[in-house]
């Protein structure tokens, strides 16, 4: 496993452990905390293995982030939460090489990037999504069901009364809708 | 876009995890690739008694059976994100080993010249292929099953669905198979088998990206 993962996680990936299982039962604000921590390791991560295209580093970071919260049914927490997450980011590196292949050579990964650089990071780096942009071409139902519950913050209850439908159908439309986005990032944010 | 507001609309929202449901869709996926090749089996044989009677048959489908239980648990590791998954390697080795030291052994044990007869039988040439052609619904099944999972080991899940596959297509070749010599079965029962995991392997790393 590479050292952004293992040697700055050490004590911490019983931590940030602990704090995703809380999270995996539905607690939003220590989900958001524990978002904010990985795309810290997200960042130093990738920005050591993308330094031919350092401006597309935090489009990656999110479009991680994406796949994270899209498949966190998937993590089995028998298993360290770092190699999970490790191993999804990694899968997301390699696409993202793979659509980039002009760019390959310069993608080599570096070891002699000043570290100060990885981790005085704020959480405020701003990648080249546009939300606006891809909500604008998904399915109308599934735009207005992720408008309701994640941009306006109405409760499923509060949205399925709105839209007319069951809760468990809303949040079927919000996942099909951000599955659909993390393949459009790939093709619309270029 | 900051990646603290997107993080803001990622977790708004999104109450408990939902359940990781690899095992039924891969069961369902397991129902359809059976039913296919049991149902090819069936049609091209005709349904008889006989067909179940022989208890060298038996010792086929034990073997498909033993590869469809590492298949499965092969499918179901690859079906999370993995770093590593060598896993399922050693088992897989060891049955095909057990195979063929039966083999050997029916071998050591006929008389003399029937080597030959053992292990090319009547139907070489055809039972790989005929192996891989029942397998492919149940290939179908798997790669559409792992596709609404979270692989990330493309080409081994690929494998392993293939394998997974391989075995429900020997489950239905038993049938019609002439063959049961044991190192007939070692040899050309396990490449077919081999074959769909080779193909399996092929096609996982288109389909299974995500």
């Amino acid at each position: 496993m590479p050292r952004e993962f293992s040697a700055s996680l050490g004590n911490a990936e019983s931590e940030l452990r602990a704090l995703w299982l809380q999270a995996q039962a539905g607690d939003e604000v220590i989900y958001r905390d524990v978002l904010c921590r990985i795309a810290r390791l997200l960042r130093a991560y990738l920005r050591r293995r993308m330094a031919g295209s350092p401006d597309e580093v935090e489009d990656l970071v999110q479009e991680c982030l994406l796949a994270l919260h899209l498949q966190r049914a998937s993590y089995d927490p028998a298993q360290p939460l770092s190699a999970w997450i490790y191993a999804i980011s990694r899968h997301k590196l390699i696409d993202f090489w793979r659509r980039n292949r002009r760019y390959g050579a310069q993608n080599d990964p570096i070891d002699d990037v000043d570290e100060l650089l990885l981790i005085g990071e704020a959480g405020d780096s701003t990648s080249n999504m546009d939300l606006a942009r891809l909500l604008a071409e998904l399915p109308d139902v599934q735009r207005r069901a992720i408008e309701l519950t994640k941009l306006e913050g109405l409760s499923g209850a509060e949205a399925a009364a709105q839209i007319g439908m069951t809760e468990g159908a809303i949040r079927v439309l919000v996942h099909r809708g951000l599955k659909r986005m993390s393949q459009l990032v790939k093709v619309v944010m270029k | 876009m900051k990646t603290k507001n997107f993080i803001d609309f990622l977790a708004t929202g999104a109450g408990p995890a939902p359940k990781f449901n690899a095992a039924l869709k891969l069961f369902a996926a397991l129902l359809a690739g059976l039913a296919a090749s049991l149902g090819i089996g069936c049609v091209v044989h005709g349904i008889t008694p006989s067909a179940l009677s022989a208890s060298a048959r038996w010792v086929r489908v034990a073997y498909a059976l033993s590869m469809l239980a590492v298949g499965w648990v092969m499918v179901q590791q690859l079906a999370r994100p993995l770093l590593n998954a060598k896993g399922a390697r050693w088992p897989l080795m060891l049955m095909v080993l057990v195979m063929a030291g039966f083999g050997v052994a029916a071998w050591m044990a006929s008389p003399p010249g029937q080597a030959d007869v053992l292990f090319w039988g009547e139907s070489w040439m055809v039972s790989p292929f005929l192996i891989v052609l029942y397998s492919l619904p149940g290939l179908a099944a798997a790669l559409w099953a792992l596709r609404t999972l979270a692989p990330t080991r493309l080409r081994f899940a690929g494998f392993a669905a293939g394998i997974f596959a391989g075995a429900q297509g020997v489950l239905g070749y038993v049938l019609i198979g002439p063959d049961d010599a044991y190192l007939f079965v070692a040899m050309w029962y396990t490449l077919g088998v081999l074959l769909t995991g080779i193909i399996g392997m092929l096609l996982g790393s288109k389909v299974l990206r995500w």
